[in-house]
């Protein structure tokens, strides 16, 4: 497992706050609130956000995602990680290395 | 990948209560939200939807976070009011707050320096607020806010002064039926905050409804209760403002209030409606409701002007 994207834990960053009511997710960064805009998220992307809030291993995630939308893991692993990788890019969500029992 | 988002009004009232918190706390000033979904949440008014957000801000900051508000793209909404031509009815019109919109929000903030009915000088109001306050989860987050009595007194407070509403009455009904329910050690501590902010008396309706004791506090300036009496006697009647200020203007200038009662700018007759498009129709239509109102409750507001002006002191 020498891909970040799998050795590390994804977890929501602590400067995001959020508004969701079951159907859609909305986040904002706080971080720098001149620049944070508003940021949607909507079907399978609210599903990863609020994934990662129960497990930050991304294969929970993809088996959550997957569940949720009756779709074989392998079939969503490369959306659902370039996903995570685009949040990460603007500061939603950050890495940290897995902490193994 | 994820996209800017169109906010609902729900979602920026909420989310706009962690913004505003966050540029306090980096600017160091003291906030409390009051009303909206503290509010809800802390049971003291029915969960219903708010189109703004507000806040009690300490004294001396507002300057420091209407410029924090204005660096992330918020700006003052109508600050020439049409309040303006209100110069000696503007004493019961208890001015206490700043309105700021931004393009991208469908909702305003309204950032009070003051609440009315608090009788006790605003650094005590907000201190005693401040010192029992609580905090209230609202986006994800927890936001400070007036405990559940402070936001008791605001909230009471509120609906009395324009009792006239439907919704403020409903306010009114739940906040006597939770007091019903307060121990008798929890209306005490009303009362003795309801003493210390000046509103013992501004509050008493509610107050002796619920078997709250009333208290007599420090602050009890009565030509400031005057003005509230007036204020919450005629709240409910759209002209008395305007018929109040008519009597105390000379006649030579009274032509031009006429003419700027009649006539509201554009941009104040939009303020109280939040997301409506300023099209003509659409003002033509809020100014011909506004003037049906306003000929409808012309013989109450005559009453009420004459009344406020007998009480002057």
């Amino acid at each position: 497992m020498t891909d970040p994207t799998w050795r590390d834990g994804w977890h929501r960053a602590p400067d995001v706050v959020f508004v969701d009511d079951g159907e859609r997710v909305v986040l904002l960064n706080l971080r720098d609130p001149r620049e944070g805009r508003p940021r949607l998220l909507a079907g399978p992307a609210a599903t990863v956000w609020r994934a990662i809030e129960r497990s930050n291993l991304i294969e929970d995630v993809l088996e959550t995602v997957a569940g949720q939308f009756g779709v074989p893991t392998h079939q969503i692993s490369i959306d659902v990680e370039a996903f995570l990788r685009a949040l990460e890019g603007e500061g939603l969500v950050y890495r940290r290395p897995r902490v193994r029992p | 990948m994820p996209e800017t988002a169109e906010l609902r009004v729900s979602e920026a009232v909420e989310l706009a209560h962690p913004l505003i918190s966050r540029l306090a706390e980096r600017e160091g000033i003291r906030i409390l939200f009051v009303k909206g979904p503290t509010a809800v949440a802390l049971g003291a008014r029915p969960p219903r939807p708010s189109s703004d957000v507000d806040v009690l801000c300490e004294p001396g900051g507002m300057e420091r976070l209407g410029a924090a508000l204005a660096s992330c793209g918020w700006r003052r909404r109508a600050p020439e009011g049409a309040n303006k031509h209100l110069v000696h009815a503007s004493q019961y019109l208890f001015e206490h707050s700043t309105h700021y919109i931004h393009d991208d929000w469908p909702c305003d903030l309204d950032l009070h320096y003051k609440f009315p009915g608090f009788l006790a000088p605003d650094e005590i109001v907000f201190d005693t607020l401040w010192a029992r306050r609580a905090h209230v989860a609202v986006a994800s987050v927890p936001v400070p806010a007036a405990d559940q009595l402070g936001q008791v007194a605001v909230v009471g407070l509120h609906a009395l002064r324009d009792s006239g509403s439907g919704l403020l009455a409903a306010d009114l009904g739940l906040l006597q039926a939770a007091l019903a329910e307060l121990s008798p050690e929890a209306k005490a501590d009303l009362g003795r905050l309801t003493a210390a902010t000046g509103s013992s008396e501004t509050l008493r309706p509610l107050l002796e409804r619920a078997h709250v004791p009333v208290a007599t506090g420090l602050w009890n300036d009565p030509e400031a209760l005057r003005r509230w009496r007036v204020r919450t006697a005629s709240s409910a009647i759209p002209t008395s403002s305007w018929l109040i200020e008519l009597r105390a203007t000379r006649w030579p200038r009274r032509p031009a209030l006429v003419w700027h009662a009649l006539f509201l700018p554009r941009d104040v007759l939009l303020s109280a409606h939040v997301g409506e498009g300023p099209d003509w129709r659409r003002v033509a239509r809020l100014q011909a409701a506004r003037w049906l109102r306003a000929a409808r409750s012309l013989p109450r507001g005559l009453k009420a002007a004459s009344r406020a002006d007998r009480e002057l002191p």
